[in-house]
């Protein structure tokens, strides 16, 4: 269930993306113990939403990328936790939205998908309403090369640099960690320098660093923001990164400054993955 | 620039009387002024944008209201637009009384009486 | 071994490689062992016996060869300049078609 979170969707009067954003907020608070926040009425009536809006975690919905809710919540400086902008979601489940206010089967659907989704979420995160919960299984592309396969998530929130490190992003947080190729080429890790917690890192600053007994490599960060939590696991069991780098082996937590921005010299898992390819295949060690 | 006559409702979340107000917007310029009329999203409007003010500065519209905190028409003067008529859906509400207008999501028949009723009484200030 | 282009820039725009201060660097050789890249290259008979020989091949925003560095003699620019620039090389690109 999905529950206690402080929902401030876009107004969404004239456009698909919009609609769906109010209908998915208005569902959501009609069905569990949410609150609403009107993108308008905050405008005059600021204490009584600032109190829900802190207490509770903040779920930011736009319809489209004039991202009218979430100018509200950078300018209110709100925390937001979680933000949905319907036409990515659309985009990346292969959904096509119709021109037309009123919803049809593809949109409904669409609204059920994200449901579940936050409720899953939701589910696990009980018990701490401020944390955001990391999926920890993703499905994975795979390149192989001799007796080494090298794995690349393609869900949807990966991110990477050109410096072999990925982000995971899921609203104002994301983990960072390093890439199977960073991870095959240095073999058998022993060390993990973890950054400080609380920490600021700017994008493509250090955040860490893994040893082996070839080299020390270090993560530089797609992202730019706040240390929040580091994968303590790793000071015992710095080899979960050769197990898998991406679900037990991420480094780092970051509450982002600013993703839009970092976006801008990001690439997709289909791109790094060609990238890749070329330097396991220059890499002969 | 466009000249139509802009269409401006509150932004009516989680009540029936700004589902209503909404409502009888998108009929009146998706359905009975197409031509004469059209909307802005409130939403936008009151992030300030440099370009929505520009759209906003002395045009006349009418704003339309669901509850007395009349957020429609502040917002709109705010903006610089100018209100030729502010709707208020309370006004009709009394004209068409029922126990039941539908909830914050869906309009029961009342409810649909009093979006074509008001609709209709801003089409006639259009025309 | 080298990458042509980063971020979809042209590698030789981007200014981006270790400066040796020879006040400091004893020529203990470690960076050279360390590098993979063969960015430096050692001069055995010459009095400068070490120089940065193939700059492209540096990674962009890798800094690594200047912790194995024990007396600091390795810097890199500006990471945050850096950035900018690549930013601003890829604007004009698309201003270009």
């Amino acid at each position: 269930m999905v529950e206690n979170y402080a929902v401030l969707p876009c107004n969404g009067l004239d456009k698909c993306a919009g609609a769906i954003s109010r209908e998915l907020a208005i569902k959501l608070c009609e069905s569990a113990k949410n609150e609403i926040i009107c993108p308008v009425f905050y405008r005059v009536a600021e204490a009584k939403y600032n109190k829900i809006a802190c207490e509770r975690t903040l779920l930011v919905i736009d319809g489209c990328p004039t991202r009218c809710a979430s100018k509200l919540a950078a300018e209110k400086k709100l925390k937001t936790s979680r933000k949905i902008t319907i036409t990515e979601e659309a985009k990346n489940r292969n959904i096509e939205l119709a021109n037309n206010l009123r919803l049809g089967e593809n949109e409904n659907k669409l609204i059920d998908m994200i449901l579940a989704e936050l409720s899953d979420a939701g589910g696990k995160n009980a018990q701490s309403s401020d944390k955001v919960q990391f999926p920890n299984e993703f499905e994975y592309i795979t390149y192989q090369k001799d007796k080494f396969i090298f794995r690349l998530p393609k869900n949807a929130g990966f991110f990477f640099n050109e410096n072999d490190c990925w982000a995971y992003v899921i609203g104002n947080r994301a983990r960072i960690g390093v890439t199977d190729f960073v991870q095959k080429s240095l073999s058998d890790i022993l060390y993990f320098f973890p950054p400080d917690i609380g920490a600021k890192i700017d994008q493509f600053g250090e955040a860490g660093s893994v040893e082996s007994a070839k080299a020390v490599v270090e993560l530089i960060s797609p992202v730019s923001g706040k240390v929040v939590a580091i994968n303590e696991a790793l000071e015992q069991k710095p080899e979960l990164i050769n197990e898998n780098p991406y679900e037990s082996g991420w480094i780092a937590e970051l509450e982002l400054a600013d993703f839009e921005e970092d976006k801008q010299l990001l690439i997709g898992c289909d791109k790094y993955f060609e990238i890749m390819k070329k330097k396991v295949d220059e890499f002969n060690v | 620039m466009s000249k139509k006559m802009k269409i401006v409702p509150c932004s009516g979340i989680g009540k029936v009387y700004g589902l209503i107000a909404r409502e009888a917007v998108l009929k009146v310029v998706h359905e009975l002024c197409p031509e004469k009329s059209e909307t802005v999203c409130l939403g936008y409007i009151v992030t300030g944008d440099k370009e929505v003010k520009e759209k906003m500065e002395g045009r006349e519209c009418i704003t339309v209201d669901g509850c007395p905190k009349m957020c429609a028409s502040k917002n709109v003067s705010i903006a610089g637009g100018v209100v030729k008529e502010e709707v208020k859906v309370m006004d009709t509400v009394k004209e068409i009384k029922s126990k039941n207008y539908g909830t914050a999501t869906r309009l029961e028949a009342d409810g649909e009486a009093v979006v074509n009723a008001i609709a209709a009484k801003i089409a006639g200030k259009i025309a | 071994m080298s990458e042509t282009t980063f971020m979809g820039v042209e590698r030789d725009k981007i200014d981006w490689k270790p400066t040796i201060d020879y006040k400091k660097c004893d020529y203990c050789m470690e960076c050279v062992k360390f590098c993979p890249h063969k960015v430096f290259e050692v001069k055995e008979n010459e009095e400068i016996k070490l120089i940065v020989k193939n700059p492209n091949n540096c990674v962009v925003f890798c800094r690594a060869c200047s912790k194995t560095c024990g007396p600091d003699a390795l810097s890199f620019p500006d990471k945050n300049e850096t950035t900018q620039k690549i930013k601003e090389i890829r604007k004009e690109m698309e201003g270009n078609g």
